[in-house]
């Protein structure tokens, strides 16, 4: 799976979520998020343990929607069978299936992207759009530059929260408080690294040499082919 | 020599509303030279060199006047057809001494000419790994060939070799400056123009880098750095060139003999020349007199010049006439300082940073331990950093903190501030702060009480700004710390905390801000906004007699032109002092510095370090983290080495060792001078950079 | 002086992704507080309104950045690039961001562009906001399946989601765009040049 070029795995793999999404077919929802997530795991380099624990909020969410299935379903009339009393609510079969539809689906686009994120290289990704998706260099490069500051800005949030504490003042997750220093900053750092970029003599129609190239073989347009197929295959057959 | 690159008649502004932040420029550099551009903070060289290196107008700023780039070339950038003297060639073919005009190059073209290297390590770098950066330079170039290899070799010529696959986030600042250097080299460029390169690094790294552009260039590079501090750069510079504000900088270069003549003229700009001033910090230190000082205020136009640099406190409300007290609008109106110059007087008693006595005991000597640690472990993230550490640091005392990039400083000053998380035996001002292994979880509040009032300064003192304006920021603390004083009763930490924490959300700028605060204090007290009408009379005296402390305290820092913009307009080293008073006027007992003086110049480091003197003599504690081995030694009483987790006080000769290790060829046992450092008036640059920050 | 082009330039780009960038962070630590309130309303099923309550935070990248550079396709492009930002951090997801993005965008670009991109005051701003909260609730009919919910349901998630829409990434975004500018720090933008 990891030697599968970026791009094309993600378009793949978009493709197949669209697909996914045309319609509601619980058993193939779950046959997909139960193979992608094994896949995932049998990969050898991945990080179980962090794919466990990236699990959680995601099943979380489906546990989520199945509860608002369950009591928000649209398809709530009086058919079928009264399958259990939950509060003061009589479920119906027809919730249960709303409820399953829902929360399977979140765990089919789950597993895909699980599948994605932890099978691939951000700086693959990038190179891949730049080379076979004809993505512009100064959008590519700019997007990476800025992708590598993450762990930087990342830590600044929480310095920024500290300074203010240091003046006795609290400051909200999203308040402007702190948004202020880190978007300055932001500003600057982008200022600065455009001027850097440009003084290693980045231009953006200047002929490139490239060093970091990313093949495309065979093995990832019959990944494509291979899997969409598949789920065409399931939305029809099962 | 033949010229390199040169230009003419160059005028640039920030903003063309404005005055310009230079006119009229001529300047050239020859080939295989080495110039030092100098000139104190805040006189426009870093804009010049930007202009120079062709970033600047395109990222900022209008400017007007011709830039060359001289010299034999293979035509390889967009030249414009209608380019001076620009003949027929086709690639390959070399011109001799001609000039082309600097905006007819696009960057690629431009980078196999010249290369910049910018102050700031941090903000350089798009990539993640080092040989992906230098790599990325190779790209950019079109190297055809092998790019890893020669990416390795360039690593090798740097010596960073070792470091190939590092992220670059966990370099050292000097290792990210010889990383900028390699893709310099990477470009192939000719000429390099460095900004301050040295600014934030320790002395070994600035050695190495030193040593390493010297042998660039014996081989031919030709150099331009802009600095305000001469030392590394003359063993082996070709001359010295001023920064003014128009004219023919050539004119008045120096060479190199007449450099080490001419020590007067730099101390005329306020410039640093060695270290000598020094002697007159360590001199007071060791004796005890506080020396009064002021900062004069730079105001545009205004002139002010020939103010003895000892004499009057432009921020005492007494020490001059009724006009001192004039308001806002008369930055101008100190009179001269009724005892004349003599040097060496305490503060006036209505001095707005004097504590009154109620609050502070005369600690002279007292011998009272402010810090007490024992057994402290702390933790950089999850992991324990320092172990097993214990000190103790006497109350009103000054330590500094030393030791290489990296090596916990910070992380020590964020866990004294009960900003970090640690675990052990950690006493502030006799009470026990509570060690936090959550130390994020910990609320303003509480960390105002357990650790009392400590003031931290971070490194970066953008973060820790409040106000739209500097003048609320400094009006908001005054407020805070004027309720908290108002209650001499209540002097338990708890309730003074209490109050100054839920002062310092009183600030009406934002409704979400009223969400957060929790007021469980007596009644509201109006914001003083010198601005806002009509209180009740006791009020509005209050709140203009904290106005008027307020314009003081920034006119007796040089920020006075300032109060009306907003914080992040100031440049880096007007950052720090704002900061910086903005700390000292909150009645902390212990202040925690992070690198307080990088980005001053000799001025405003004097005017902070007498400014921090006299809070001393109060009995304020001072912790310091610098990479200023020199200014350790001078300004501390007892400097600790934070070196592999590990601190350990350094006597007197381990220190000198210590400097001559990190500082070849410094002499660290400066002349004795009288304990009073006067210095002429500079008048080359009063007016400070506007616009962009630095 | 820089007069107001429709090509990105190279500051441009990587200020928008510096800016989704810390959006992404601050995104973080809001979804932190969301999945708790989420998971507290499972058992009533109401979970999904935990996610309708930050749904604002996810385009206040994309309003900021139109903002502050008022120029055509600004708004879906910083959303493409922060979803693709998304990506790279590995969002649990995947791919489907980038659509998602790009109708979100779309969104709130199709208000600048019914403005003619000339216009960029508090209302612009609000309806832009509101777009993409319109755009991307569409979307969520397609994405999670939202049909199969109730109708009154459905007008609360799509009440919180425009409440939450016009909070964050409209308000906040605002006042933090019309701060920036004050303070003068934007002078090389679109907003700073006409906030002068």
């Amino acid at each position: 799976m990891k030697k599968l070029n970026p791009g094309w795995k993600l378009l793949s793999l978009i493709i197949a979520s669209l697909l996914l999404s045309t319609t509601f077919h619980i058993r193939l929802n779950l046959l997909v998020a139960a193979v992608c997530l094994t896949v995932t795991f049998c990969t050898p380099g991945v990080d179980r343990r962090r794919l466990l624990l990236s699990m959680i909020p995601f099943l979380l969410a489906a546990l989520g929607m199945f509860t608002a299935g369950l009591c928000f379903g649209s398809g709530g009339g009086t058919e079928g069978v009264a399958v259990s009393a939950f509060g003061q609510r009589i479920l119906y079969a027809s919730n249960l299936t709303t409820a399953m539809q829902l929360s399977s689906r979140i765990l089919a686009y789950g597993g895909l992207g699980m599948l994605y994120a932890f099978t691939s290289n951000a700086f693959e990704l990038v190179m891949s759009l730049m080379q076979q998706f004809k993505l512009p260099p100064k959008f590519a490069y700019g997007i990476l530059a800025a992708y590598h500051f993450f762990p930087v800005v990342q830590e600044e949030y929480f310095i920024v929260g500290s300074a203010l504490k240091v003046r006795g003042v609290k400051a909200g997750p999203v308040s402007p408080k702190r948004l202020f220093p880190m978007l300055v900053q932001a500003m600057e750092r982008s200022e600065s690294l455009a001027m850097a970029m440009e003084s290693r003599g980045f231009e953006e129609n200047a002929p490139r040499a490239v060093a970091f190239s990313v093949p495309v073989g065979l093995a990832d347009y019959l990944f494509l082919a291979g899997l969409n197929g598949a789920i065409l295959a399931g939305l029809t057959l099962l | 020599m033949s010229k390199l690159l040169s230009c003419e008649n160059l005028t640039f502004w920030y903003d063309q509303k404005k005055a310009p932040v230079f006119s009229g420029i001529s300047f050239s550099v020859s080939q295989g030279e080495m110039v030092l551009l100098m000139g104190p903070s805040g006189c426009g060289k870093s804009t010049f060199a930007y202009c120079m290196a062709g970033l600047y107008p395109e990222y900022a700023g209008h400017m007007e006047g011709n830039i060359y780039l001289h010299g034999e070339m293979a035509v390889t950038g967009k030249l414009p057809s209608g380019s001076c003297g620009a003949p027929d060639v086709s690639a390959g073919k070399y011109i001799e001494t001609q000039k082309y005009p600097l905006s007819g190059y696009g960057p690629a073209a431009r980078a196999r000419k010249l290369s910049i290297l910018f102050q700031n390590p941090d903000n350089q770098f798009c990539m993640d790994r080092v040989d992906h950066e230098v790599m990325f330079a190779l790209e950019n170039m079109n190297f055809q060939g092998d790019i890893r290899r020669r990416a390795r070799s360039l690593l090798a010529q740097v010596g960073l070799l070792e470091e190939e696959m590092s992220p670059i986030r966990i370099l050292s600042g000097g290792m990210k400056q010889k990383l900028a250097l390699c893709t310099a080299l990477a470009t192939e460029a000719q000429m390099l123009v460095l900004d301050e390169p040295f600014a934030n690094l320790d002395p070994a790294s600035c050695a190495s880098l030193a040593a390493l552009l010297a042998k660039l260039n014996r081989q031919g590079t030709t150099l331009l750095v802009v600095d305000h501090r001469p030392d590394w750069w003359r063993p082996f510079l070709s001359r010295v060139v001023f920064m003014e504000k128009e004219g023919d900088l050539d004119a008045a270069s120096m060479s190199p003999q007449e450099f080490e003549t001419g020590k007067e003229a730099f101390l005329a700009r306020g410039l640093f020349y060695d270290d000598d001033w020094l002697g007159g910090i360590r001199l007071s230190r060791r004796s005890g007199c506080v020396e009064e000082t002021a900062f004069r205020p730079d105001a545009p136009g205004a002139g002010s010049t020939g103010q003895d640099a000892a004499g009057p406190d432009a921020a005492g409300p007494d020490a001059a006439g009724p006009d001192a007290a004039a308001g806002p609008d008369a930055p101008e109106s100190n009179a001269p300082d009724p005892a004349g110059g003599s040097g060496k007087q305490y503060i006036s008693d209505s001095h707005p940073c004097r504590k009154p006595e109620t609050v502070w005991s005369d600690t002279s000597g007292s011998g009272e331990i402010m810090v007490s640690a024992e057994n402290l472990t702390i933790f950089h993230g999850k992991k324990p950093f320092m172990e097993k550490l214990s000190f103790q640091i006497p109350k009103g005392s000054v330590t500094a903190l030393v030791g290489a990039c990296g090596s916990g400083k910070t992380t020590l000053l964020h866990a004294l501030a009960g900003i970090g998380r640690y675990k052990g035996n950690l006493q502030i001002h006799g009470r026990t702060a509570k060690g936090s292994l959550w130390g994020r979880g910990r609320t303003a509040k509480e960390s105002l009480q357990a650790n009392g009032r400590t003031g931290l300064v971070f490194q970066n003192p953008r973060f820790q700004f409040l106000g739209q304006t500097v003048e609320e920021e400094i009006l908001m603390t005054l407020e805070a710390t004027e309720r908290g004083r108002r209650k001499p009763d209540k002097r338990e930490m708890t309730a003074n905390s209490k109050e100054t924490g839920q002062r310092w959300q009183t600030d009406g700028t934002g409704s979400d801000q009223k969400r957060q605060t929790d007021r469980t204090g007596p009644g509201q007290e109006k914001q003083a906004d010198a601005a806002v009408g009509n209180p009740p009379g006791q009020i509005q005296q209050k709140e203009n007699i904290l106005t008027r402390k307020a314009h003081e305290l920034l006119a007796g820092f040089g920020l006075l032109p300032y109060i009306k913009d907003s914080p992040y307009a100031l440049s880096q080293g007007q950052q720090r002092r704002l900061a910086l008073l903005a700390m000292l006027v909150c009645d902390c007992s212990l202040m925690l510095l992070d690198e307080p003086t990088y980005a001053q110049d000799e001025q405003a480091t004097r005017f902070i370090l007498t400014l921090l003197e006299q809070q001393v003599a109060q009995g304020l504690t001072v912790i310091m983290a610098t990479h200023d081995l020199a200014l350790a030694e001078a300004f501390a009483d007892q400097v600790f080495l934070v070196d592999k987790g590990n601190v350990r006080e350094l006597s007197a000769s381990e220190l000198q060792e210590y400097m001559h290790r990190a500082m070849p060829g410094h002499a660290s046992d400066c002349l004795p001078v009288n304990g009073v450092r006067n210095f002429r008036e500079g008048t080359c640059c009063n007016t400070p950079e506007g616009g962009n920050a630095k | 002086m820089e007069k107001k082009t429709n090509t990105w330039k190279l500051k441009e780009i990587i200020l928008v992704a510096m800016i989704c960038i810390v959006f992404g962070v601050v995104y973080l630590a809001a979804v932190y507080l969301a999945s708790f309130i989420a998971s507290a309303l499972t058992p009533f099923g109401l979970s999904p309104l935990g996610n309708e309550l930050v749904f604002g935070v996810w385009f206040m990248a994309a309003t900021l950045s139109g903002y502050i550079l008022q120029k055509p396709s600004a708004a879906i492009v910083s959303e493409v690039i922060a979803s693709v930002i998304e990506v790279l951090l590995g969002n649990w997801f995947g791919p489907m961001v980038i659509v998602a993005g790009i109708i979100q965008g779309a969104g709130a670009e199709i208000v600048f562009a019914a403005n003619k991109y000339r216009k960029f005051d508090g209302m612009v701003m609000y309806f832009a906001s509101a777009g993409a909260c319109v755009t991307s609730f569409l979307w969520s009919f397609v994405r999670s399946g939202y049909g199969k919910f109730s109708i009154p349901f459905l007008a609360m998630l799509f009440v919180i989601r425009l409440i939450s829409s016009l909070v964050f990434s409209g308000f906040i975004c605002k006042m933090t765009g019309d701060g920036l500018a004050r303070m003068g720090l934007l002078k090389g933008y679109e907003l700073g040049r006409s906030h002068e």
